[in-house]
């Protein structure tokens, strides 16, 4: 019998679950949404995901890695979550106008300024693709929200369903992502698949998405009822309200999972609530009186610094610690 | 069936299937046994034999005048052949049985004489703890007890001794409640046992028919379901203060095979000398469970099983969310050894711990609501003071949080050092 044996603390057995297998099942969950971008938008959208996922991937073995193998290339997969994730956010018409290159920026900007110059995976404390997405928006204003292309095979040059004076999209169109906007806009189902799907696997908390979706439906009641009073159209309007503001532009996205990033979000569940409601009514502040097309970025990144503070202001009451 | 639980804790995979089905099994005589003066929480024992001395089974060897403390009782027939500080080793014939009598019952006794019965049986919790039962049974000045809970949650992977002896002898278990209920005075006995054990339900159930003040409750299959907190919780429905113990809600909680010795300890006159046993893992050529000498090395034990296959890797003493890795297979059965688990190569992970993602997994399993993500960082940087205020002491070292941690953070490891610092600053001054 073999007289040597390995010593260690409890407990003996882990969770299956590391970073990796976390990671790179977020990216599975991302499948519906890159299929509905390349369903809408064709190779156009294949094109940006795979622009910015592999570069994402680059600068991240750059900096991490020094060896050269498929393993070490594909990382923990945190890297791959953050280019899927901005690529989902940029809009289409970058390649028929030839700013395929600002995807590769934008992963440059998200993985090397945004993580690694706070010391990487866990300690960033903002969101790598919302500051890859913010970097370009400022940068390139133009480029990046001042064409948007409408779906399928002979796209000419349209507004976002979000932009002023635009004319309403059917929530139907919506909801399944006949519409111009960012790849990963387009379709409110391929989003809520994949949310689910993080929901079931408990990967994500519905405290965040919950908060996040509540507080935008709470305020677009309160905005229908003061814009155009309680009358007999009102229950009517405010759920068309409502659902209009859910589905459009990058709400849903950024709620599923931009919102739900788990080094910038809090740690402590009432937190987690709190900060989800805090991402929805910033959001809607945004869209109702920034008149900004895009809210969610700004929204989150906002919410990204308030973190530290409610975690520290919300420590759970530990168990029999009587209530004050 | 009612499914009562409390909030947090984990599923992990049970792996009870590998010993569940095997029928306790008594072992064959060790030819020596190595009897540690010190089993459990509290004053070690001081020998009352010689070197040369001839013993028989059952014979106190050792005692102390401590109240914290279980006297220690021989396993065999035979001579005392060392006798050191730290234990006695016995060797003897191949042949050392235990007479067994009927000698009393609890009707004609008192409280008092059960609870003196107890200490001299040297009866301990058999969860794994060791602490002395009699210890247990005397409430405080000023306060006592209401409800009896037997804990038959078993609710660490792996191990099935407690579901076998709840099914094979619950009269035992439900009589040791009664005596537990008389030497207290509580009014009420639950007996609480996990959803995936049906056929240990249905024993108990049909033992206690006959006692109104007896209910088996069953629970949520989930770890640490029978953390005595958790339990309790679970039960009934109420939180043991912060830094208090069970009886400040009226609560005495113990383990179902000590319920099964207390039976054994008033009607047989049988201390605490062997135990069941439960070997299991994949690294066990044939589990099993097993009446097992106390002061039998693991070597003797885990040959009883076939040995181990070639791929063994790590040995834990207990289960494998709290229990103790062993070094090598000298180690020795005490009272409170509720099982051998071995563990093969592939199932011993070594994989560099990372940074914290603040996922928040560990404070979403914390049965005790605590944050271990800041406890662990807290006790690694020494902040010492931030720690207790985010309730360092009240962490029951479950191993939740550990195990759901996908950077592979040692949480409970740390809180357990920042703890163990903490206590000793304190004691230096
Ligand atoms: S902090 Fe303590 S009580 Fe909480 S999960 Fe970790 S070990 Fe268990
Ligand atoms: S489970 Fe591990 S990685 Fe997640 S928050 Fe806790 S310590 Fe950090």
């Amino acid at each position: 019998m073999n007289n040597n044996f390995v010593v260690g603390p409890s407990p003996h057995i882990k969770s299956p679950r590391t970073i990796d297998y976390i990671m790179w099942d977020v990216v599975v969950a991302l499948i519906p949404a890159m299929i509905a971008a390349t369903i809408f938008y064709g190779m156009a959208a294949f094109y940006i995901l795979f622009a910015s996922t592999f570069a994402a991937l680059f600068f991240e073995w750059v900096v991490l890695h020094r060896t050269f193998k498929v393993r070490d290339f594909l990382g923990d997969g945190s890297a791959a979550v953050t280019g899927v994730l901005l690529g989902l956010s940029l809009p289409p018409a970058l390649v028929q106008d030839g700013y395929l290159w600002l995807a590769v920026l934008g992963s440059g900007v998200a993985i090397l300024i945004a993580k690694h110059v706070f010391g990487g995976l866990g300690k960033n404390p903002f969101n790598p693709a919302l500051v890859g997405r913010a970097f370009l928006v400022a940068s390139f204003p133009v480029m990046m929200t001042g064409r948007w292309i409408t779906t399928g095979v002979d796209a000419v040059t349209s507004a976002t369903a979000l932009a002023p004076g635009q004319v309403d999209f059917t929530l139907r169109q919506l909801f399944v992502g006949n519409v111009p906007g960012s790849l990963g806009e387009t379709s409110a189902l391929a989003i809520i698949i994949g949310g689910i799907y993080l929901l079931a696997k408990g990967h994500i908390d519905w405290r965040i998405p919950g908060g996040f979706l509540g507080a935008m439906a709470v305020m677009s009641v309160f905005h229908v009822g003061i814009t155009q009073g309680i009358n007999a159209d009102f229950l009517q309007a405010a759920g068309h309200e409502v659902l209009f503001q859910w589905f459009s532009g990058t709400a849903l996205l950024a709620a599923v999972y931009m919102a739900t990033c788990y080094v910038t979000s809090p740690t402590t569940k009432k937190g987690r609530l709190y900060y989800g409601i805090g991402c929805g009514l910033v959001l809607i502040l945004i869209r109702y009186y920034a008149q900004l097309p895009e809210g969610a970025t700004y929204a989150i990144l906002f919410m990204n610094a308030l973190t530290p503070i409610f975690d520290r202001f919300t420590v759970p009451r530990t168990f029999g610690e009587v209530k004050k | 069936m009612e499914k009562r639980s409390f909030k947090g804790g984990i599923h992990p995979l049970y792996n009870k299937e590998l010993s569940q089905g095997k029928a306790i099994e008594v072992m064959g005589e060790p030819k020596k046994v190595t009897l540690p003066l010190q089993q459990h929480i509290g004053a070690p024992c001081q020998p009352i034999v010689e070197k040369g001395q001839d013993v028989v089974v059952g014979q106190k060897i050792a005692e102390s005048d401590k109240f914290v403390s279980a006297p220690i009782h021989s396993s065999i027939t035979g001579k005392v052949v060392e006798v050191t500080e730290k234990h006695i080793v016995i060797e003897g014939e191949q042949n050392s049985k235990f007479e067994v009598k009927n000698v009393r019952d609890i009707d004609s006794l008192t409280p008092e004489e059960i609870r003196s019965i107890v200490k001299e049986a040297g009866l301990v919790g058999m969860g794994g703890a060791a602490f002395p039962t009699h210890v247990k049974l005397s409430a405080p000045e000023g306060k006592k007890f209401d409800t009896i809970l037997l804990n038959g949650a078993e609710c660490e992977p792996y191990l099935t001794i407690d579901h076998r002896i709840m099914i094979e002898q619950p009269e035992k278990i439900v009589y040791g409640l009664r005596a537990l209920l008389k030497a207290t005075g509580a009014q009420k006995g639950y007996i609480g046992i996990e959803l995936n054990k049906p056929d240990a339900i249905e024993a108990l159930r049909k033992a206690s028919e006959a006692y109104d003040n007896i209910e088996v409750a069953t629970l949520e299959v989930k770890y640490p379901q029978g953390g005595e907190k958790q339990l309790i919780k679970a039960i009934l429905d109420k939180e043991v203060p912060v830094g208090g113990l069970p009886v400040d809600v009226g609560a005495l909680v113990n383990n179902v095979y000590t319920a099964a010795a207390i039976y054994e300890a008033i009607k047989e006159d049988k201390p605490l000398f062997e135990r069941g046993v439960t070997i299991t893992g994949k690294g066990v050529v044939e589990p099993k469970n097993l009446l097992v000498k106390v002061g039998t090395t693991f070597k003797e034990v885990l040959e009883q099983c076939g040995g181990l296959k070639e791929n063994a890797a790590k040995i834990i003493s207990g289960g494998p969310m709290m229990g103790r890795a062993v070094a090598n297979l000298d180690e020795i059965v005490t009272k409170g050894t509720s099982g051998i688990l071995v563990l093969t190569e592939d199932e011993v992970e070594l994989v560099e711990e990372k940074t914290c993602i603040k996922c928040a997994r560990c404070v979403d399993a914390c049965p005790m609501y605590l944050m271990p993500n800041y406890l662990a960082a807290y006790s690694r940087k020494s902040m010492h003071d931030d720690a207790q205020e985010y309730h360092l002491f009240n962490c029951i070292e479950c191993g939740c949080c550990s195990f759901v941690c996908p950077s592979r953070i040692p949480l409970v490891h740390l809180i357990r050092q920042g703890k163990w610092e903490i206590n000793s600053k304190r004691a230096k001054k």
